[in-house]
């Protein structure tokens, strides 16, 4: 290595921390300024996190195995459903994706560590009680919120005792996603070695970089829009009431104002990712780097003109609609560069088929489909056909599950002999990749069919003529879940007995993450990267 | 810690924190700008 990473308190003055290792025991966790260490905290978080939102996924899909009302009662199906969404996008998807950041960013950019130690520490450690206090809505008289993620008022605001603790949470996990977002905006705008650009710095950073602003940008409102819940609940307001000369069709403006930049939130990291994964498994550099930040940014302008495209049901002017329908289909131009731009990479590569790539491969089709059936929906008279139908549910299932969740799993894989410094069993690694690929189209590719054929969502019972297909997504479902346990397995057995890691994991991978040995110092660059690794490190 | 003292080789520990507290208010003023929006049509 072309740095001294050695770690010798004897060398050190008395008060000097620059160089100190970990603490022992749950101090170490508890009191964690270091990067990696919340990194991994965020991480284990959010697995736990899509264990128990994925345990009632299969609640929801054992009760739609077959129609008619056979485990839980509707008004639990209904709770189970909004859980669900609440759990994986707060709880495993955000949470994975800021794991990642505090891993990779100041590996990536030169730096030692976040910009903002004690912040990090307490944007992670809000989340365990924000997450306590959602699970605890299900303890409550009148239950969790059963009213959907979208919580529209007047349905959301009928709900019992779980209702201000639910508001309550979702503000709190707001502010740790805003704390962690400025935090990561800091960190790439100020600490970047010299010599790490703006523009030759890893696509991963540009990626998290542009989804802090969008983070910044809508987190406050969804919050705004919660508190104006709440004093409507408790404090005789009106802003959503009809009666009280409100508009409940403004919630739903405010909330798609914050929800569409949101599905962007959950799937650019991902983005981000695959641009490592691909150009490091064909061996060759990512093909056109300045045009994947800006189809990037476009998509991230564009996420904020979009919204209304989720209410063409509710009623809007005609010039409404075509603004919403040709705002939406503008996304697909930046998003097709992206695509063609990672095909392009591996054009005449030499490709090999490890896991993260197996992942990102799988990413780069299962992804696209959910896009073009994003594109049908835009479209206004199909979209009144399509709403509230499980071909919505198949549509944003494919781009959160192949999409966002691929994307963390194959980061994961990528990263992981990275962060322990061993590699896994990359056998049972392929193996997961390829349950997983199967069963999630088993999963959701029937729901399309499904919600063609006009079966609504959020029901717990359907018409029998949606029995065949709903068997086999609930197979699919029972299947992926299933599958799933080999991902923390996987992870235990590298940890516990895996071989030794090379620093440089990959022989195609570029990048001064790879520029550290493996495992990587507990501070990650104490002296900034020379001239000569930065050169080494950055593709571009 | 390691990192303020590298803000500091790089002259940049008074960057690190105007920056984060320019981003916190924004945040802020995003939350209250759209209250005092509803505030006003309702």
């Amino acid at each position: 290595m072309a740095h001294d990473t050695t770690h010798d308190h004897a060398n050190h003055a008395h008060g000097d921390h620059d160089h100190h290792g970990p603490a022992y025991g749950w101090r170490r966790w508890v009191y964690a300024t270091n990067h990696k260490d919340i990194g991994t905290m965020y991480l284990v978080f959010a697995c736990i996190m899509f264990f128990v939102g994925g345990f009632m996924a299969m609640i929801i899909r054992a009760e739609l195995f077959k129609p008619g009302l056979q485990l839980v009662d509707p008004m639990f199906f209904n709770q189970m459903t909004t859980m669900h969404a609440l759990i994986m996008i707060f709880g495993a998807v955000m949470p994975a994706w800021t794991g990642l950041a505090n891993w990779m960013i100041p590996m990536q950019v030169g730096a030692p560590d976040m910009a903002l130690p004690r912040l990090n520490n307490f944007s992670f450690w809000i989340l365990p009680f924000a997450f306590t206090l959602l699970l605890g809505t299900l303890f409550v008289p009148g239950g969790a919120p059963a009213g959907g993620w979208t919580l529209y008022p007047p349905l959301s605001l009928q709900g019992g005792d779980g209702f201000p603790m639910a508001i309550f949470a979702i503000h709190l996990m707001g502010a740790s996603s805003i704390l962690g977002s400025i935090n990561v905006v800091v960190t790439i705008m100020n600490m970047r070695a010299p010599g790490v650009g703006l523009l030759n710095m890893p696509l991963f950073c540009w990626s998290w970089l542009i989804t802090a602003y969008l983070l910044i940008a809508t987190m406050p409102v969804l919050a705004g829009a919660v508190t104006m819940l709440l004093t409507d609940h408790f404090f005789g307001t009106s802003f959503f009431s009809a009666s009280g000369g409100g508009d409940p069709v403004m919630f739903q403006h405010i909330f798609w104002f914050f929800g569409h930049p949101e599905v962007y939130i959950l799937i650019l990291p991902a983005f981000g990712i695959i641009s490592e994964i691909i150009p490091t498994f064909s061996r060759k550099p990512l093909f056109g780097y300045d045009a994947m930040v800006y189809a990037t940014a476009a998509i991230a302008f564009l996420s904020f003109i979009v919204w209304a495209h989720h209410m063409f049901t509710v009623g809007m002017p005609l010039a409404g609609q075509l603004f919403f329908t040709l705002s939406t289909m503008l996304i697909s131009i930046p998003t097709g560069v992206k695509v063609f731009n990672w095909t392009a990479t591996m054009w005449k590569g030499s490709l090999t088929f490890e896991p993260p790539m197996l992942f990102a491969l799988a990413f780069l089709f299962l992804f696209t489909i959910g896009g073009f059936s994003g594109l049908m929906l835009a479209v206004v008279p199909a979209d009144f056909q399509y709403h509230d139908t499980y071909f919505v549910v198949a549509h944003f299932h494919y781009v959160l599950v192949p999409g966002a969740v691929f994307g963390i799993m194959g980061g994961v894989y990528y990263w992981l002999p990275k962060w322990t410094g061993k590699m896994y069993d990359m056998k049972l690694g392929t193996w997961h990749f390829w349950l997983s690929a199967i069963f999630v189209n088993v999963l959701f590719f029937p729901q399309h069919f499904l919600g063609l054929a006009g079966m609504p969502r959020r029901i717990p019972d359907y018409s029998t003529q949606f029995t065949d297909w709903n068997m086999v997504s609930s197979i699919g479902g029972f299947g992926f879940g299933l599958s799933q346990l080999l991902f923390p397995y996987i992870i235990w057995k590298c940890v516990k007995a895996g071989q030794k890691a090379s620093d440089r994991s990959w022989e195609g991978a570029h990048g001064l993450e790879w520029e550290l040995p493996s495992p990587p110092p507990y501070h990650s660059w104490t002296e900034a990267p020379s001239r000569e690794v930065i050169a080494r490190g950055v593709q571009h | 810690m390691g990192t303020l003292k590298q803000a500091d080789d790089f002259g940049r520990r008074a960057r690190v924190r105007r920056s984060a507290w320019i981003l916190g208010l924004v945040a802020l003023s995003f939350y209250v700008a759209f209250i005092w929006m509803s505030v006003a049509r309702s």
